[in-house]
């Protein structure tokens, strides 16, 4: 028993020492650190490739540059070989000229090679062999048929409590196949120059924002081969004589998947939590995004 | 093989019964004579016919003997045992009471000797006496269940300090996590450092890893059944603890003596009691009114009516709500802004049970239940005059979960080899994936706009039959089927899931065991792969998600090495399909269909497991040693190919030992080691160009990073050491106990996450030369000192 006082008497001294003790060196600031630092991944180089291709075109241009390690941020120079396939009807035409810096351009490709019902394979060679070739295969999305539009001067508020104009699209979805959508709203004279894409939202599950907030996305997972109305709101001006255009473009799954994943890239880019976002490529070996598209300029008031 | 495995089931049962006609039953519960509670694994032994059986989680056994008058030795270790003559053609139930021999804690520690790992016909099963639980060394003292069944093989916790379990290559979303037979959904408090679960009302803590029983359903990677306590139908008492961060008080005792109990509990914490005053002075330094704090609470409640001796009502409670705000004001005369924000979230859970005992070897439970998962974040912003409102826009996210069930469940034992259990069950479920509110009160208008997810209300339905055989004295098998249907909008999904699990002793000391269970989940959890969020959205199968499935094969060898050391070593491989993630950049806060942002892939894992474990003496606690890989493969992720899931760790071991050095007096230690978690680590960046540049329409583009393939680097190793000391004493009228340790004791720093930056790189003479890119881990939890201070009375 005296044996068992003792021994519980040492633990408690020993006990509160310890106790003391760690108390003591947790309020030393010097004692922790909070970061370590680490070594990297290694790298890996790789050919970036960016283009956006309409039927008909009669020159093309892909911007063609390679990757840095991370932290670098000087933009080199490649030499690069670039050959535009026409695989449906196997014709062909290669490239060497460098037009500015990476950009490289297809010329005189004429009225027949780049026809909507034609696929293309797309195949790019660093001239030094250093980087991997690159391979990409695309085809154009089906053309949509816009049935109406409507317009509402006075269509309620946006997600930011601003009045809004609002818009209601309505188009015939194509049946049995994936399609993707990427709508703008431009106020001007409906030229380019003339024009300023309106920052656009819309409440429709259906609806995904674009990498600007100029331009939406549309999925059509929830309305396949169905006839769908899209309403889509912009900031409304004080007067109510603006013109309107809408830019209607049918765009490929690449496509979208790479706005939304360049989107949320870009959003996500600073917060160390957020889980580290690969951004969509359909470029074989390499990064960035080849995509065909078709489009239509309409005017709505 | 379905329709076999049925008949064989009916013919096993059918043939028994036809048996036990020449014998009769005897019945009834075993319980502790002080405080009332049922007596779980006690042993029950006729002494001329040398038959025995042991009771049930609820007490209760049932014995076929001889119709004659027979000698019962009731025994379980830590209290008085006790014999008793009986008249087996009396087929009345009847009620035993043991008295404790021991003070309560040595008791419930020993107690769990008598289930012996060895003659089990059960595989990868562990129970953890809360009692042991409640000396183990705890976070900022406050002692969880979660975190000590962390320390299990097989079970990982994710992260730095979090409560999530990962079981077998699993997600927290596959844990089965029922309190009191009702599911559940949120367990964690404080973003995942906390579990839910107050040590103080808890009974029973048992973790299924593999082998799942029928009875169990709707989860694919375990089952933890978490029993609360009944209340003392013999006398008033209570306890409590004041920690660093919370404070908790229990209470119990009868409300009518012997016939109802009640039980209460309420924990919370007081950081918000401190950080408010100082906000509020930070704030008025910037010319504002405000505030900010966080608490979490949890009420337990629960009351036990015997309606009679067959009959036993339980009525169950749980709320618990964790609550972030942050509001300001100007503090000007007239008019000022204010912005107010809130975060909460929680869960309720509330269930009726009513167990009735039919006759001598048949029992049923009823019960009703409601489970809610609410999540709502709310930002109000706007003016106010002399404190009347002017304008205000409020936006308000909720997303959550709302289920109501019934079941009913029966436990058949028809001789003396046979545990047979059935019952059907129906769970509505209503899943709410996300919803909008947008407000806007003004002079010239008001605007009341809800947007969002479609609300689902789905419904889900089980049937069960299950058989616990003992074959011979070698062999002993639990097989049964587990059939599940679910309803979503006109799409009906079926299921049969056969489960087996067996052992044949290899000798007194030593057996082999064997399991196969397949599972199905019809609701699944939409999760961020980092830290343990509230965000995370549960969301019900459609007709474009799928269910997720599993399968899992276990063989193992069980061996008592001694009176007081088990050893468990066990093998596994689990297939799973048709898991869910968020497609690559998909977010949380989108107004697009849910269904759209998710993709659905496949996963293994497989491992090895080592459980050493001594449970009884003044020295206890186990070594558990797990190897294992885990992976996932996404059709719409890295490009297809398979890549190892976040928490893939190809080694774990935890150490944990408690010593006794006197009644009032124990120490326990804890270490745990285990493979850094996998993360997505960049290799290179690049000019990640928006295809509008090449016609003018943009100048969109953005440095990006690109990994060569998902989790494709290694944190660093995890390890830590956390001690503690537990001083007892009985006063005047109560019992108290301080307990002091540390968390991460010898401090080291274990990563939480990593961040990187492009940092200068300077000469000596201070001119810039160059710049690096730097990666730096960044540690949580220094070592951590606690004081926890716990009375009884």
């Amino acid at each position: 028993m005296k044996k068992l006082k003792y021994k519980v008497q040492t633990i408690k001294k020993h006990g509160l020492i310890a106790f003391i003790l760690v108390l003591t060196l947790t309020s030393c600031e010097d004692f922790f650190q909070s970061t370590i630092e680490l070594e990297t991944p290694e790298a890996i180089t790789k050919l970036v490739v960016t283009g956006f291709i309409e039927p008909k075109q009669d020159t093309v241009t892909l911007i063609v540059e390679p990757n840095s390690p991370l932290g670098r941020f000087e933009r080199p120079m490649i030499q690069a070989d670039v050959t535009m396939e026409n695989i449906t009807k196997g014709s062909m035409n290669t490239t060497s000229d460098q037009l500015f810096l990476n950009d490289y351009v297809l010329r005189d490709l004429g009225d027949s090679f780049i026809n909507t019902d034609d696929e293309y394979l797309f195949t790019i060679h660093d001239q030094e062999g250093i980087i991997p070739s690159v391979t990409s295969q695309a085809k154009f999305p089906t053309k949509t048929v816009i049935k109406n539009i409507e317009f509402n001067y006075e269509g309620g508020i946006r997600i930011d409590g601003d009045n809004a104009s609002s818009f209601n699209i309505t188009f015939d979805d194509p049946a049995g196949e994936k399609n993707f959508y990427e709508i703008a709203i431009l106020r001007g004279d409906g030229t380019l120059n003339n024009s300023r894409f309106e920052f656009t939202e819309s409440t429709d599950i259906s609806v995904s924002m674009g990498f600007e907030e100029d331009y939406v996305l549309i999925s059509d997972g929830s309305f396949d081969g169905q006839e769908k109305t899209i309403e889509l709101k912009v900031f409304r001006p004080s007067v109510n004589n603006s013109k309107y255009t809408l830019l209607w473009r049918d765009v490929t799954e690449d496509y979208f998947k790479y706005s939304t994943t360049l989107r949320s890239a870009y959003l996500n880019a600073d917060n160390p939590f957020a889980l580290p976002i690969s951004v969509h490529s359909n470029i074989e070996n390499g990064l960035g995004i080849i995509s065909l598209y078709q489009q239509q300029w309409i005017p709505i008031n | 093989m379905i329709k076999s495995t049925l008949a064989l089931l009916l013919l096993i049962c059918l043939s028994n019964a036809l048996q036990s006609q020449e014998e009769c039953l005897i019945s009834g519960y075993i319980i502790n004579e002080v405080s009332g509670d049922k007596l779980e694994a006690a042993n029950i032994f006729d002494i001329n016919s040398q038959q025995g059986t042991v009771s049930d989680s609820e007490g209760f056994f049932s014995l076929s003997l001889r119709c004659e008058k027979h000698t019962l030795r009731v025994s379980f270790i830590g209290y008085e045992s006790q014999d008793i003559i009986l008249d087996a053609n009396d087929n009345t139930p009847i009620t035993i009471e043991l008295s404790p021999s021991v003070p309560l804690s040595q008791v419930e520690i020993t107690a769990e000797a008598e289930s012996n790992v060895v003659e089990e016909s059960q595989v990868s099963t562990v129970e953890i006496p809360i009692e042991q639980i409640k000396k183990l060394p705890a976070f900022l003292g406050e002692t969880d269940v979660i975190k000590a069944l962390q320390l299990l093989p097989g079970v990982q916790s994710g992260g730095e300090g979090q409560s999530g379990l990962y079981v077998r290559g699993g997600s927290p979303d596959q844990n089965l996590i029922l309190l009191d037979g009702t599911p559940l959904y949120n367990v964690s408090h404080l973003f995942g450092f906390f579990s839910v679960f107050n040590s103080d009302v808890i009974e029973d803590v048992k973790l299924i890893k593999a082998g799942y029983p029928a009875r169990y359903g709707g989860r694919l990677s375990s089952v933890l059944d978490i029993k609360m306590k009944d209340g003392d139908m013999n006398k008033f008492h209570g306890s409590g603890s004041i920690g660093i961060i919370a404070s908790s008080l229990t209470l119990e005792g009868p409300i009518i003596k012997d016939k109802t109990s009640f039980v209460i509990s309420g924990r919370r914490t007081y950081i918000d009691l401190f950080t408010r005053p100082l906000s509020r002075s930070g704030f008025r330094n910037e010319g504002l009114d405000g505030s900010t704090g966080y608490f979490f609470h949890d009420i337990n409640a629960k009351i036990k009516h015997k309606l009679s001796h067959k009959d036993q009502l339980y009525l169950t409670f749980y709320n618990g709500e964790d609550q972030f705000h942050l509001n300001t004001k100007e503090i000007q005369t007239i008019e000022s802004e204010f912005v107010n924000s809130e975060l909460s979230w929680g869960n309720t859970v509330s269930s009726l049970q009513w167990r009735r005992l039919w006759n001598n070897n048949l029992t049923s439970t009823f019960s009703v239940s409601n489970t809610r998962y609410n999540l709502i974040t709310q930002v109000a912003n706007g003016t106010e005059t002399n404190g009347s409102v002017d304008q205000e826009i409020s936006l308000k996210y909720s997303s959550g979960i709302n289920d109501y069930g019934a079941k009913l469940d029966f436990s058949w034992l028809p001789d003396n080899d046979h545990s047979v259990r059935f019952g059907v069950g129906i769970i509505q479920h209503r899943f709410n994936p996300g919803v909008f509110d947008l407000k806007q009160v003004s002079d010239s208008q008001n605007i009341d706009v809800t947007i969002g997810q479609k609300q689902e209300t789905t419904q889900e339905v089980d049937l069960y039959i299950e058989d616990d055989y003992k074959i011979n004295d070698k062999f002993k098998i639990n097989a049964g089927m587990h059939a599940s249907s679910f309803h979503v909008n006109g799409t009906n999904y079926l299921s049969l899931q056969p489960r087996i699990s067996g052992r044949y002793l290899l000798s007194k000391k030593s057996s082999l065991k064997a399991s196969f269970a397949t599972m199905r989940q019809y609701i699944h959890l939409l999760a961020f792969d980092g830290i343990g969020l509230p965000t995370d959205l549960w969301l019900p199968t459609t007709d474009k998600v799928k269910p997720q499935d599993s399968w899992q094969a276990v063989i193992g060898y069980a061996v008592k090495l001694s009176k007081t050391y088990n050893l468990t070593v066990e093998a596994y491989y689990r297939g799973m399909t048709n898991l869910i993630s968020y497609r690559e950049g998909s977010g949380l806060f989108e107004l697009n269909d849910w269904q759209e942002r998710i993709t659905q892939g496949n996963g293994t894992s497989k491992g090895f497991e080592v459980f050493l474990q001594k449970k009884t003496g003044a020295f206890t606690g186990w070594i558990g040693y797990t190897l294992s890989y885990t992976d996932r493969q996404f059709d719409d992720l890295n490009s297809g190919q398979r890549f190892p899931y976040r928490y893939d760790r190809r080694h774990d071991i935890s150490v944990v030992a408690s010593y006794e050095i006197g009644p009032r007096i124990t120490v326990s230690a804890t270490w745990v080691y285990g493979t850094g978690n996998a993360i997505t680590l960049a290799n290179n960046q690049y000019v990640a160009r928006h295809p509008r540049t090449l016609i003018n329409e943009s100048f969109g583009a953005f440095t990006a990073e690109d990994a060569l393939s998902r989790n494709n680097f290694r944190m660093r190793a995890y390890h830590r050491g956390d001690i503690s000391m537990n001083f007892s004493k009985q006063k005047k009228g109560y019992k108290r106990t301080w307990s002091f340790g540390a968390y991460n004791v010898y401090n080291n720093q274990n990563p939480f996450f990593l961040t990187s930056s492009t940092e200068n790189v300077y000469n000596q003479t201070g001119q810039l030369i160059d710049e690096e890119f730097v990666l730096k881990q960044q540690n949580l939890f220094p070592i951590i000192p606690f004081v926890n201070y716990k009375f009884e009375f």
